[in-house]
């Protein structure tokens, strides 16, 4: 097995030749997830213990050894990616990106939901591919790496694309455009001289160092590192910011009608309003779905509910987009679904709604070119300062023009 | 302090009451865990005495097993994590119940590992349940390689000749036996017919989890 730029388990590891490097597994820090280790009393009657933070990659006790080949990696082959076709404002963004990977540095890329970010960086991978660059693009969700991996395998249908998520077959592959979660960085090692980061705000890379760690860790020294988000927090603005704040199709954002104060008629009156689109409804905790849910029966209205540990979750999100019923959820729904014609409608949005999650929200209505607006109502008793943010903030991306 | 479980901040509940527990688990977690209990002799929910168990008896292997925790969902997490992940502190979870095992005068038997196994897991689960219990843990068995038991079938396994062997003098010794889950019961029988042979006097079990 070709480990180079890798750092793996010496059991794995069955040949010994003299490039490869072994260092102790734990130390002061893990050597793997490079935190102090949660420690974990061994077995083994010597004095010994494991790192519990990363057991979820195989245990690794203090005992073990990592192992790495040395050599220098294989050198990338230019790809071209199939044609595009990107609007101006969104060739200005490509063009800023295409730059940045040449020179190196950061940069983030402020654009607003259903922007269009995956195509703008494929003139620049493709930039980075001929210069004989090595492009990782990262999020920290499994099914945004799905969804990115199939789109970079259509546009690039020459390059060695490589996909990563819990359960994938590349396991401990190295590609020349690598597409990975986050969290499968724990092994690479300075590999990667482009880096694309989706969803930085996004749960658990938000506020999680250790993932900050493993991508860092992954970068060469003079590596690029693009941030791309709808909703970039303050820490990750004091970056060099470019912005892109229309959607592909050029309509401006839904911006959401706020119905304070509310009672259960308006609801029932919001959700027989459009019988024959798709609704989403978001409520702020698991424990309030079956609350709603009863309350909704009694009126006579059927809805399904779904939440982050609902076994079959992804089956009654796959049934949903089909159907024109009522769907009843927790926030696991915020990023990631698109969904042709949705209405969306937030209960108690002023209760335990961050302002992120509010946009991100706001952002599932109206992607498709076919449905360019729909509803998104919050519905609040209280109010509270997320919300008005919320409102404030996509009134200020549809007044941005490109300067 | 951190909830060894779920890896979560709690705030123990320091009362005298369970100053000399080990509270290394936060309430949710614990709730997580089902006592077993109504079956007399192996713990099965709901029951007086067991089909599986009043079937023994009448084999003439009885065999009073306490269980301590129903084998759900969390139970079933529990134990990938415990065995295949190999977490061996995950199992100071459960000190405080296990504490409460004694035996005074005779000795703790863990159902043992094939060497393949052991040399694979680098570790006996049995045998670190046992080792927070109250008593003297002794190896005095020793299992023969054979493929591992969690894929085979009920008609399989009960097919299956005595993979076991004494290894100490037992002669006369009140001996428990230790397992990590109990599903059939052939496991703790079949050790319990060799220690039988070998002379020891009276045998009972403990198992962590009850299969349903």
């Amino acid at each position: 097995m070709d480990i180079r730029g890798r750092w793996i388990s010496a059991k794995q590891m069955e040949t010994r030749l003299p490039t490869h490097q072994l260092i102790p597994a734990v130390t002061f820090t893990c050597q793997r997830c490079g935190a102090f280790p949660v420690k974990g009393h061994c077995t083994c009657g010597k004095r010994c213990y494991y790192c519990r933070r990363c057991i979820a990659y195989g245990k690794l006790r203090t005992c073990d050894q990592l192992i790495t080949d040395t050599r220098p990696l294989d050198p990338v082959h230019p790809a071209q990616h199939q044609p595009i076709r990107l609007t101006p404002a969104q060739t200005t963004v490509a063009r800023t990106i295409e730059q940045t990977i040449l020179r190196g540095g950061r940069l983030l890329v402020h654009a607003v939901c259903g922007a269009g970010k995956t195509p703008m960086f494929f003139p620049g991978i493709e930039r980075a591919l001929a210069n004989g660059k090595r492009v990782l693009v990262t999020a920290p969700r499994a099914d945004v790496v799905r969804e990115l991996t199939h789109h970079i395998k259509q546009a690039f249908p020459t390059a060695h694309v490589v996909s990563l998520y819990g359960g994938s077959a590349d396991r401990l592959l190295l590609g020349e455009i690598t597409v990975s979660t986050t969290h499968q960085l724990i092994h690479y090692r300075s590999c990667f001289d482009v880096v694309l980061l989706d969803e930085v705000d996004a749960f658990p890379f938000h506020m999680n160092w250790t993932l900050h760690r493993y991508v860092k860790r992954a970068m060469t020294q003079k590596a690029a590192l693009i941030l791309l988000s709808a909703t970039p927090s303050m820490w990750h603005r004091r970056y060099p910011t470019v912005r892109l704040m229309r959607r592909y199709h050029g309509h401006p954002l839904p911006v959401p009608r706020l119905k304070s104060p509310f009672t259960m008629q308006s609801i029932v009156e919001w959700l027989h309003q459009y019988e024959q689109q798709p609704r989403l409804v978001f409520v702020p905790r698991i424990a309030a779905l079956e609350a709603w849910q009863t309350r909704l029966k009694e009126v006579g209205i059927d809805v399904t509910t779904v939440h982050a540990e609902d076994p079959d979750r992804i089956e009654k999100i796959q049934a949903f987009r089909t159907t024109n019923g009522i769907l009843l959820t927790t926030t696991i729904l915020e990023r990631g679904v698109t969904i042709s014609n949705v209405q969306v409608a937030v209960l108690d949005a002023d209760q335990g709604f961050s302002t992120k999650a509010l946009i991100q929200i706001s952002g599932r209505v109206g992607r498709d070119a076919a449905y360019p607006d729909g509803d998104i109502s919050f519905f609040a008793n209280d109010r509270s300062d997320a919300l008005f943010y919320a409102i404030h903030q996509i009134q200020k991306a549809n007044r941005w023009t490109t300067s | 302090m951190k909830c060894l479980c779920c890896q979560h901040d709690f705030i123990p509940n320091w009362e005298l009451s369970n100053m000399w527990t080990s509270q290394n688990i936060c309430n949710p977690c614990k709730m997580k865990f089902v006592k077993s209990g109504g079956c007399v002799d192996c713990g099965k929910p709901g029951i007086e005495l067991c089909q599986d168990c009043r079937r023994w008896q009448n084999l003439g292997l009885p065999l009073h097993t306490r269980t301590m925790y129903l084998y759900n969902e969390e139970a079933k997490a529990f134990m990938h994590r415990y065995k295949f992940l190999g977490d061996t502190v995950l199992i100071r979870m459960f000190t405080d119940e296990l504490k409460k095992v004694k035996m005074r005068r005779g000795w703790i038997v863990p159902i043992p590992l094939s060497r393949d196994r052991l040399s694979d897991r680098k570790f006996n689960q049995a045998e670190e349940i046992a080792r927070r219990m109250n008593g003297k843990v002794t190896l005095a068995l020793k299992r023969d390689e054979g493929t591992p038991q969690s894929r085979k079938s009920r008609e399989e396994r009960l097919k299956r000749s005595n993979p076991f062997h004494v290894t100490k003098e037992v002669a006369g010794k009140n001996i428990l036996l230790v397992d990590d889950v109990y599903t059939t019961g052939i496991t703790l029988r079949q050790a319990m017919v060799r220690l039988k042979e070998a002379g020891a006097s009276e045998i009972s079990a403990v198992t962590l989890f009850r299969s349903i």
